[in-house]
């Protein structure tokens, strides 16, 4: 129905270690869909950050394509990297990474502001309107060491979707969160994706795979399964749930 | 031996702080070292040239007609003295070197075995054996060469009313005594044939007032005489008055200390200097440990756990750090001895002496050890907070914020991403930076007060504020004084120029003030004289000195005084205190009528002070044609040609531009060292940038702009230190010159040099050291 907005062909990614080659990605084809909240899933250890960063061009596959908009990410200098970075794709890390000694509001703005196509105040306005919706506007001028690890996480997303990216990236979001916090995430990215955003996200997490309209299985650097659900919705949580985990027994999770 | 796998564990692993402080010390340790052996190499060489030509302990030179028999033997039978030498010698006002001409007097003697050594043509080395010298020939002291510009082979004339005479320059011979370019008194050496027919060309000339023919008198003090040389010029002036005779007079000890006065406050700066430097080493050094500790808190935990006692992990410190600083301390002294023969010859065109090459070794380790301490002191201090670390924090990963909350913090506005951002990493850890800032607020005081001195050298009016007369037009009569027709005469061209600040007639003479002889200036004018406090001397019982003499004779305005010249003893009261720096501040100054009581009588130069120094040409012209022949008229409108000033801006020169190149180094030391300490830390926080779509070379602009931002701070402070400091301390350090009153003239380029190259470098090399921003990789920031 939709179109392809991120193309892999024989994505390969493999690390020198101890003098052989760890493979960690081998020859993975893929194409993620527009508006789709496309979850993959795997085992601690499976490459699924791998597959990520190599996507969102965070880090160079070492060889294969990653087609996004015509261009080659792989083939990509630095300098197109960036501005990708800055214009199209945002990126989710579970460890939220906020810069410790900016703002919360700052550390939404400073992105924004690298975006030239839109004014400074312009930027600020759209960034304290996201913290609102994320419902952390009462502590937008403290540190990220002064609040808590949800409200960061919250921060974090409101800075990767500051610069309306075209595609947003989210490894593990959840991973560093208690119960009440992974799900109030979670709302928000099913929120987003309610609204239009394409969403990539990788996680081990059942909870968080509910939300996907698409879920991909990763093992031993393959892609080894593929399954599509309608868009989430909370009433049906309980029927999705068994759903997806006889899913996942079928791929041996 | 834990202690010691760790040490080199811990050295191989911070091989750049390591290095770092190596370099620094090298710097620090052969500067010293080259400072303090070349400073006690002059002085030796000095004193040893004094001890080698057996210089008389109180030298004077009397006009042939003053001199009398009974005089010099009153001076023999002295119970002082040793023993009297004298020697003939003709003066010379006037004398062309290369067609330049110069009126400092030169005393001419004949060659009679009295010149013990000689220098090889290029001022290398002494020769063998001195050369003989032809009739034509003139051998000259170095210091003329300095202040002249000549070399062996140039030709020389003296013009005088009793004819002309051509030499050709055949060497330059040792003369410790007025070989130096400090010296305005100078003798110069002729074949003994040539003397005798310049001595008869004079002497068949009676002119009392042209004073051709002089005797030099050397006065020996006895071996057991115990008093100062000062006080035996004194006690033989009480009881024989030859002093008085004399026009000039000078002892062994002031001329030692005018060969080396000028050395002597080069050195001073520049041990200064190199005691910033230790102290930045010391101030880096306690940085760096502090950083460590903070960074390093759960690897000093694991120690801790593993049963090291607080006092084993600072002796660690203490001995990575001493082993940095010994290893730069013995290669810095091994530098220093190619240093030391490099810029051991730099005094030599001023001292006139070659200096010797060796190395102060006593001194360099002394000061080695000083700073060796003070740096164990600085390690225990910084490592206080050792104690502080428990096991249990540092391994249950409680790493503290690298960054603080401030009250400097500023918002990251759009508009200014870079520069706001620069500044918030600036401000949350100004801490860290504040060394830095430090470190920049010295060199930068150092910087601008060198360039005080130099821009001093070049200004006009501060020139003039501390004491030196210059004009830019100058007349002077041959061999005579002005006529009262000839003052007249350039009173009416020069009344009617709107240009001329003052007008002078002036003349000077060594009188003896209370068995002193000083050096005293004769003004028709006594309005034009450079008052700094009281009132300037109108009545014929009046004279004004200068501060440096005030307090050398315990006088102060208002005291009473006798002046003794000749036959003359008048009694005078000191009515003010006047700025000068002839013959190093001690001097004195009265009017018309006060030089009329003392016998002193008519002016020997004029010279005009104009507020538009082109016009200088225009006005000598207009002199030029009002008096007509007979007088020398000189128009100098920039005083490219005041000789004793650019050998002194020469040497500022060398000064500044070793502190300049002193600074850049440390600037680029300190700076790469901050750097890799702050971007170790902040590692992290560079990966999340580059995430969110910053690229290496913007990261690497904000790391050069935040230690702009430093620089400016550092900058600033340095200059309200200069402002608030710098002439109190020049005043302090060139008293012994002349100068009590140093005038700060701060003018753009002042300031601005020092500025730009210490933010360019800060810059720079902040964005050099900031280069491995481009191996950061964002996959880092993944955690398992
Ligand atoms: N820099 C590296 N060098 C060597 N091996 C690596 C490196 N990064 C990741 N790996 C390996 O690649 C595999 C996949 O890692 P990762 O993508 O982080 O897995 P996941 O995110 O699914 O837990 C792991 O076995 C890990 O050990
Ligand atoms: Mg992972």
């Amino acid at each position: 129905m939709s179109s392809n907005i991120l193309t892999a062909h024989d994505l390969c990614k493999s690390f020198a270690h101890n003098g052989g080659q760890v493979h960690v990605l081998s020859h993975i084809d893929l194409e993620i869909k527009e508006k789709d909240f496309t979850v993959v899933m795997g085992a601690s250890g499976s490459g699924k950050s791998t597959l990520l960063y190599a996507l969102s061009g965070m880090d160079k596959a070492t060889s294969g394509q990653v087609l996004f908009d015509g261009k080659d990410l792989v083939k990509m200098k630095e300098k197109e990297l960036a501005k990708l970075r800055s214009h199209d794709f945002g990126f989710i890390f579970q460890q939220m990474h906020l810069i410790s000694n900016l703002t919360l509001l700052e550390n939404v703005t400073v992105p924004g502001y690298l975006n030239n196509g839109k004014g400074a105040s312009e930027v600020k306005g759209r960034a304290e309107k996201l913290l609102e919706q994320m419902g952390i506007s009462d502590v937008k001028t403290h540190l990220p060491s002064q609040v808590s690890g949800g409200e960061q996480q919250r921060c974090a997303i409101a800075r990767s979707i500051i610069h309306e990216p075209k595609l947003l990236f989210a490894d593990e979001p959840t991973g560093a969160l208690n119960r009440k916090n992974t799900k109030e995430v979670l709302d928000l990215l099913t929120e987003l994706n309610r609204n239009g955003q394409s969403i990539l996200m990788v996680t081990h997490d059942l909870r968080a795979a509910l939300r996907a309209s698409r879920l991909l299985y990763l093992e031993d650097g393959n892609v080894i399964g593929e399954m599509t659900l309608p868009p989430y919705d909370k009433e049906e949580e309980k029927s999705r749930e068994t759903q997806v985990n006889a899913w996942l027994s079928s791929m041996k999770w | 031996m834990d202690i010691l796998t760790l040490l080199r564990a811990n050295i191989k692993r911070k091989k750049g702080a390591f290095l770092g402080i190596v370099l620094l010390m090298i710097i620090v340790s052969m500067f010293l070292t080259t400072i303090y052996s070349v400073k006690k190499n002059v002085t030796k060489s000095i004193d040893d040239a004094y001890e080698e030509f057996k210089t008389a302990n109180l030298m004077m030179n009397i006009t042939n007609e003053r001199l009398s028999d009974e005089l010099l033997k009153s001076v023999k039978d002295h119970p002082l003295v040793d023993h009297v030498s004298t020697m003939d010698a003709v003066l010379m006002r006037r004398h062309f070197v290369k067609e330049k001409e110069d009126n400092q007097s030169w005393l001419i003697v004949p060659m009679n075995g009295i010149v013990q050594k000689q220098f090889s043509d290029d001022f290398s080395s002494y020769l063998d054996e001195v050369r003989p010298i032809s009739p034509e020939g003139i051998y000259l002291v170095q210091g003329i060469a300095t202040n002249e510009g000549c070399k062996v082979g140039d030709d020389l004339r003296f013009q005088t009313k009793y004819g002309e005479y051509n030499f050709k320059i055949e060497g330059f011979v040792v003369e410790p005594v007025d070989g130096c370019a400090m010296v305005g008194w100078k003798t110069v050496y002729v074949a003994p044939e040539t003397f005798e027919k310049l001595a008869s060309d004079v002497d068949a000339v009676d002119n009392p007032d042209a004073a051709g023919r002089v005797t030099i008198v050397y006065v020996y003090k006895k071996a057991d005489c115990e008093m100062s040389d000062g006080e035996f010029a004194r006690t033989i002036n009480r009881d024989t008055g030859i002093q008085d005779y004399a026009y000039a007079s000078a002892t062994k000890t002031q001329m030692k200390r005018y060969t080396n006065l000028f050395s002597d406050i080069i050195c001073s700066i520049m041990i200064g200097f190199a005691m910033v430097l230790a102290g930045v080493v010391l101030i880096i050094m306690a940085h760096n440990i502090t950083v460590t500790i903070e960074m390093s808190y759960a690897e000093l935990g694991i120690l801790k756990a593993e049963g090291f006692t607080k006092g084993r992990i600072r002796v660690l410190f203490i001995l990575q750090y001493l082993l940095a600083e010994i290893t730069g301390a013995i290669i810095g002294t091994i530098l220093s001895i190619p240093m030391i023969s490099l810029f051991g010859g730099i005094f030599q065109p001023i001292t006139a002496i070659i200096a010797k090459k060796d190395v102060d070794l006593e001194t360099s380790l002394t000061l080695l050890l000083l700073i060796l301490g003070l740096s164990v002191l600085v390690i225990l201090l910084a490592t206080r907070k050792v104690a502080k670390v428990s096991p249990v924090k540092a391994l249950t990963g409680e790493s503290r914020d690298v960054y603080f909350e401030s009250f400097l913090t500023a918002p990251v506005s759009g508009k200014n991403l870079s520069l706001s951002l620069s500044y918030r990493q600036f401000s949350s850890n100004k801490r860290r930076y504040f060394v830095a800032i430090l470190i920049t607020a010295l060199l930068m005081f150092f910087m601008l007060t060198v360039n005080l001195m130099a821009s001093a050298m070049k200004s006009k009016s501060a020139l003039e504020a501390m004491g030196t007369i210059l004009c830019e037009v100058e007349v002077r009569p041959q061999d005579r004084n002005f006529t009262e027709e000839e003052m007249a005469a350039i009173e009416s061209v020069m009344k009617e120029e709107p240009t001329v600040n003052k007008s002078i007639f002036f003349r000077n003479e060594y009188v003896t003030v209370n068995g002193n002889t000083i050096y005293c200036q004769f003004y028709k004018d006594p309005e034009t004289i450079n008052m700094v406090s009281g009132r300037a001397p109108v009545y014929d019982n009046e004279l004004v000195i200068t501060d440096i003499l005030a307090e050398d004779l315990g006088l102060k305005t208002g005291d009473k005084l006798v002046v003794a010249r000749r036959e003359y003893r008048e009694e005078f009261i000191v009515s003010g205190i006047f700025c000068s720096m002839n013959d190093t501040g001690m001097t004195m100054a009265m009017g018309d009528a006060g030089a009329k009581k003392i016998g002193v009588n008519g002016y020997i130069w004029y010279g005009a002070s104009l507020s538009k120094p082109k016009e200088a040409d225009r006005l000598a012209k207009a002199l030029e044609e009002k008096l007509g022949a007979g007088f020398k008229i000189v128009a100098d409108s920039n005083f490219s040609e005041v000789s004793d000033i650019k050998s002194i801006s020469t040497a500022v020169m060398v000064m500044r531009y070793t502190i300049y190149v002193f600074s850049i180094i440390f600037v680029l030391v300190v700076v790469s060292m901050i750097c890799s300490k702050s971007f170790a830390q902040e590692r992290r926080d560079l990966g999340i940038y580059k995430a969110i779509g910053f690229t290496s070379r913007k990261l690497r602009s904000l790391f050069a702009l935040r230690f702009l931002i430093i620089a400016v701070i550092g900058s600033a402070i340095g200059t309200v230190l200069s402002l608030l400091f710098s002439s109190k301390g020049l005043s302090m350090l060139l008293r012994s010159v002349g100068i009590c009153n140093f005038i700060s003239n701060y003018r753009t380029e002042t300031i601005l040099i020092p500025v730009i190259l210490l933010l360019g470098c800060f810059f720079l090399f902040a964005y050099i050291s900031a280069r491995k921003v481009k191996k950061v990789e964002i996959r880092e920031l993944v955690i398992e």
